[in-house]
């Protein structure tokens, strides 16, 4: 019996030796697993940390290449600018000896048969005076245009204001294109208003305004229509209508007429010379006077220009 | 009588070149479009054409092409007469088959020379066989 127990304790004591191998091995192997998982941790973290960096540099790089975009199409769009100036510094350099190579021809050529001609008969004589003259006036009422055109570009307006009866200038207006409506069998009529219509202004600019916009009530209007003139006073204002039966201005037309160098559909005035300054100019030297230009249209049924002056003149600062 | 087309929309300008060519012993026929001048022309009484560039609806260079094209106007002779005076512009006008381009103003002894010198280049064309297009031979 005694044999028997010595030898149950000699193997338990052999099983617990092993137990306490075992457990130490053990308790070894959790330290190392404990620390490896210290160190993966070190390593997400700064995992991490590198990939919230990689995020800002991300984002820094979409912000400058959005920027960068900005300023490429800032550039595209700044040579299209400069293109577009281009272009049209040499249409209105095309425009300009065109136009101006029109009437010359006319006046030349008047002015040759009559030198040539001992005596030419006289209603020769007449009408290619006629032409010359009025060939004349289109070079003037260009040469005018430019003027006017070059001081306003260097924003030198310069206007000289003095009293003045708005009567008399229309009527000198009314004057200038008659000619031109004779030739185009236009006739110009003015309403009868109460005269004189005293403002203040510069009388050579406005004349030009109501020139221009006379000059184009004629040109666009049919053969044997009427031009009409009216007139509206009061002590504050004094409002200009001119009426034409022309062939109206499309309505995606209207608000560029007074552009620069607009010019309106090729089938509507490919025919009719002009610049493409006019407008504009009347709308400039309107608007210095501290008054407003505007204009009403129907296709096919014709246009109202209207000019709105106030009575005092441009006031300092308005 | 040589029978000139004048092909021009400027008013003034028609009434004084077919003076001056009636006053030289020309006939003269007028347009004032580019698809009136093509018509006029193709009636068969015109000798020589003298035409605009800046004609409303067809352009000038548009009725050179479409002459060249019909065996009824192949043969006519065509003076150019421009406000367009940049060489280029001359450089085209006598690529679409112009013998000659005057540019605006012109002298008007210029214009009956031109014209006359075209009559005779026409007629030389017409003497080869009328077709005139001995150019793409």
């Amino acid at each position: 019996m005694s044999d028997l127990l010595q030898t149950l304790v000699q193997a338990f004591d052999r099983m617990s030796g092993a137990y306490e191998v075992m457990a130490r091995r053990l308790s070894g192997q959790i330290e190392q697993l404990e620390a490896e998982r210290t160190a993966l941790r070190g390593q997400i973290s700064d995992l991490s940390q590198q990939q919230a960096a990689l995020l800002r540099s991300n984002q820094d790089l979409a912000r400058l290449t959005a920027d960068l975009s900005g300023k490429v199409a800032l550039l595209q769009h700044r040579t299209e600018e400069v293109v577009r100036q281009d272009q049209l510094k040499s249409d209105l350099l095309a425009t300009v000896s065109h136009e101006l190579r029109t009437p010359l021809t006319s006046i030349k050529g008047a002015l040759s048969v009559l030198l040539t001609e001992d005596p030419p008969a006289p209603e020769v004589r007449a009408e290619f005076l006629g032409i010359a003259h009025q060939n004349v006036g289109r070079v003037m009422r260009l040469i005018g245009n430019f003027l006017n055109l070059t001081q306003l570009e260097a924003g030198q307006i310069g206007l000289s204001l003095r009293p003045l009866d708005l009567a008399e200038v229309l009527a000198a207006s009314v004057e200038q294109v008659r000619g031109l409506a004779a030739e185009r069998r236009v006739s110009v009529q003015v309403e009868p208003f109460a005269a004189p219509v005293p403002l203040t202004g510069d009388p050579e600019r406005l004349e030009s305004v109501f020139i221009n916009l006379l000059d184009n009530a004629v040109k666009f209007s049919p053969e044997g229509a009427d031009v009409a003139v009216r007139v509206q006073a009061d002590p504050q204002w004094v409002t200009v209508h001119v009426r034409d039966r022309g062939p109206g201005i499309p309505p995606d037309e209207v608000p560029r007429v007074f552009e620069r160098f607009f010019r309106g559909s090729p089938a509507v005035t490919r025919q009719l010379p002009g610049s493409g300054l006019g407008l504009h100019i009347s709308k400039v030297i309107v608007e210095a006077h501290g008054g407003r230009i505007g204009v009403e249209s129907r296709l096919t049924e014709g246009s109202t220009f209207t000019v709105s002056l106030p009575r005092g003149g441009s006031r300092p600062g308005v | 009588m040589p029978v000139v087309l004048l092909a021009e929309d400027e008013p003034d300008i028609v009434k004084l070149v077919t003076y001056i060519l009636r006053r030289e012993g020309f006939s003269v026929l007028t347009a004032t479009t580019g698809g009136e001048a093509i018509a006029v022309a193709r009636r068969g009484e015109v000798d020589v054409i003298l035409l605009d560039i800046m004609l409303p609806e067809l352009d000038g260079y548009g009725v050179c092409a479409a002459l060249r094209e019909d065996p009824l106007t192949r043969h006519l002779p065509v003076v150019v007469m421009s406000a367009r005076a940049q060489a280029k512009e001359v450089k085209r006008g006598l690529e679409a088959g112009a013998v000659s381009y005057i540019t605006k103003p012109f002298e008007p002894a210029q214009l009956t020379e031109q014209i006359r010198a075209a009559l005779a280049a026409g007629a030389v064309r017409k003497a080869q066989g009328g077709a005139g297009d001995d150019r793409h031979r």
